[in-house]
């Protein structure tokens, strides 16, 4: 890419289409939307269910959280759009293969892990559509608004916490493809991304050594961050730490996943496996 | 280098195993290309004339940086594939598929315009360019309806816009008219004759020796991975120009009868097709020389204890030199 404008226009082209393609499919949008508040609505009641009316009195003591309904919107809008994007990017090879696009990339100007990674963008881009939706609905129903520097915030936290996924989605990509067998993969490595980032619940109710692991995932820092902002309970320098944390993970797992998809790529290119599917 | 394609002993072999992760079944071994070489001439139409698995797509994908190869080496328009990928892209575009290759919920227009942004193309002459794309190619009046509505014929012209994107000056089309009805094939070939006016040279594979013979300045014949005669339509038919052509359609034949006919004498190819397996109905063509090969030729088939259903005597084609020069029918596939 010689200048500034030649990857701009293909982030353009990239972010376009999947735009196009996921608001034609308008019925999915409003169901990944959606499922924030049935989970949230779901953890509530087995909360109210278990422990009955002092549930929310509990839930304040344990996380020092006053809006639970908040807390577990926040918690499913993360769950939902890594889930997404780790399914997305783990299935982007061979959905692309069987729509006879794959290969087509590899004809352009471009590196093909960039696309990816683009594609990945627009994943995030479409979580933060669906974070703004849901999270001003809550508020809006509680009385307030989020400020533009709130929602500045939250939006660079949940690409921060979100993006670095693409890198565990190549890699599942990069060892599954072969076998057929990538939703099933993806769907492993979403359950422990969900159950170890802290989406519904506090990380400090686990074991020390979930904790441990916890801190590897950059959407566990994410989850805190998120939540700190909207409460109003964070101090700049905190914000600062989770930040770090996460753009060094980003680095770390992007890095990780771009050593197996090079790998896969220069095999499939001696395999003729490039277009198989 | 004065040649707009040069392949130098290409070969290439797939490796596949058969089973899953943990049961890996029986390794086989195809070797698609043995030592492929030819040139294509700058402006010319050239052919890759040969049936299915004989190795053209293969040839195609090396040439077009999606394959590497074993061996052999190969430029285009001056640059090596391997060594520079990147510089053979910016000179080709590519036409793999006749029905796939789309985004089947955006419309022909926004594919072309998603495409045309990863060729680097700036809004204004993305949408010129597809503008006359689809004029050039008749899909004017289609061009903002979703692919997933498209004929096979629509989606096989949308493909050809697709590499036609950023005017390359060299064209790789893999089977353009496969499994297309006659309008749209043959709206596809007078595009590439309307291509080669604008000074492209393309490259095109086929198993349909009309389209060879129609649009190709030169063709070259290919089957079992080796190029085995090059040359225009014109210069391959006079080399069986001499000779007779019989077709007989047979009952009870089997893959014996073949062999047995190539040996009689003043056979120079024989080709067989099965109509029906069940009923053992085979069209088996001989090309042959000398009056009293169509003699001995019967005889045998007589004595085989099969019926004899017709027998037709042909014009000489392109086809015949395919028979002549491999064995093999290109309409097998």
């Amino acid at each position: 890419m010689k200048n500034l404008e030649e990857p701009v226009r293909v982030v353009h082209a990239v972010v376009s289409k999947e735009m196009k393609i996921m608001f034609r499919y308008f019925g999915v949008l409003v169901m990944i939307a959606s499922i924030p508040f049935m989970f949230g609505g779901m953890m509530m009641g087995i909360g109210y269910a278990i422990a009955g009316p002092s549930a929310f009195s509990n839930f304040t003591a344990n996380t020092g959280v006053s809006n639970p309904l908040l807390y577990t919107v926040l918690g499913g809008v993360l769950m939902i759009g890594s889930m997404i994007l780790v399914e997305n990017t783990a299935g982007i090879i061979r959905d692309e293969q069987m729509m006879g696009t794959f290969e087509l990339h590899y004809l352009t100007p471009n590196s093909t892990l960039m696309l990816w990674l683009f594609h990945s963008l627009s994943t995030s881009l479409i979580t933060l559509v669906i974070m703004t939706v849901d999270v001003t609905v809550v508020l809006a129903w509680q009385g307030s608004l989020l400020s533009p520097v709130e929602w500045l915030l939250a939006a660079t936290i949940t690409v921060l916490g979100l993006l670095p996924l693409a890198g565990l989605g190549l890699v599942v990509a990069a060892l599954t493809v072969r076998f057929k067998e990538v939703w099933a993969a993806a769907s492993v490595v979403n359950s422990f991304v969900a159950m170890l980032s802290g989406f519904y619940y506090p990380l400090e109710v686990f074991p020390r050594v979930v904790r441990f692991i916890a801190q590897f995932l950059p959407t566990s820092y994410a989850a805190q961050a998120l939540r700190n902002i909207f409460s109003g309970g964070v101090s700049s320098l905190q914000l600062w730490e989770q930040v770090v944390a996460m753009t060094v993970l980003g680095f770390a797992y992007l890095v990780v996943g771009r050593a197996f998809y090079l790998r896969w790529e220069n095999e499939a290119k001696r395999r003729g496996e490039l277009s198989k599917y | 280098m004065k040649d707009a394609i040069e392949a130098s002993n290409l070969a290439k072999t797939f490796v596949t195993r058969e089973g899953g992760l943990l049961f890996r079944g029986k390794k086989r071994v195809v070797e698609a290309l043995k030592g492929v070489s030819f040139e294509v001439r700058r402006g010319e139409v050239f052919g890759l004339l040969g049936p299915n698995g004989a190795g053209k797509t293969t040839t195609i994908k090396i040439l077009s940086t999606l394959l590497l190869p074993d061996a052999g080496d190969a430029w285009v328009n001056g640059y090596h594939v391997v060594k520079e990928a990147s510089k053979v892209r910016e000179a080709i575009g590519v036409s793999l598929y006749s029905d796939r290759g789309f985004y089947w919920k955006l419309s022909g227009r926004e594919n072309l315009l998603y495409f045309a942004r990863l060729y680097h193309l700036d809004e204004k002459t993305a949408k010129e360019r597809i503008k006359y794309l689809f004029e050039l190619l008749d899909l004017k009046a289609d061009a903002d309806r979703l692919v997933e509505e498209y004929s096979t014929g629509m989606k096989s012209k949308l493909n050809i816009a697709r590499a036609l994107l950023h005017d390359p000056p060299i064209l790789f089309l893999d089977e353009p008219t496969i499994g297309l009805d006659p309008n749209s094939a043959r709206k596809v070939r007078e595009t590439v004759l309307e291509l080669k006016k604008e000074g492209k040279t393309i490259l095109l594979t086929t198993h349909n020796m009309f389209e060879a013979d129609m649009l190709c300045d030169r063709v070259a014949v290919i089957s079992k991975g080796r190029i085995v005669d090059v040359g225009t339509p014109s210069e391959l038919k006079s080399k069986v120009a001499e000779h007779k052509v019989v077709e007989v359609t047979l009952l009870g034949f089997d893959d014996k009868v073949t062999g047995k006919l190539s040996g009689v004498q003043g056979v120079i190819g024989v080709a067989a097709r099965v109509r029906d397996p069940v009923a053992g109905v085979a069209e088996v063509k001989v090309v042959y020389d000398g009056d009293s090969s169509i003699r001995d030729i019967l005889t045998l088939l007589l004595n085989e204890s099969l019926k004899v259903l017709s027998v037709k005597n042909l014009e000489p084609t392109l086809e015949d030199v395919f028979v002549t020069l491999t064995g093999e029918r290109l309409e097998e596939s």
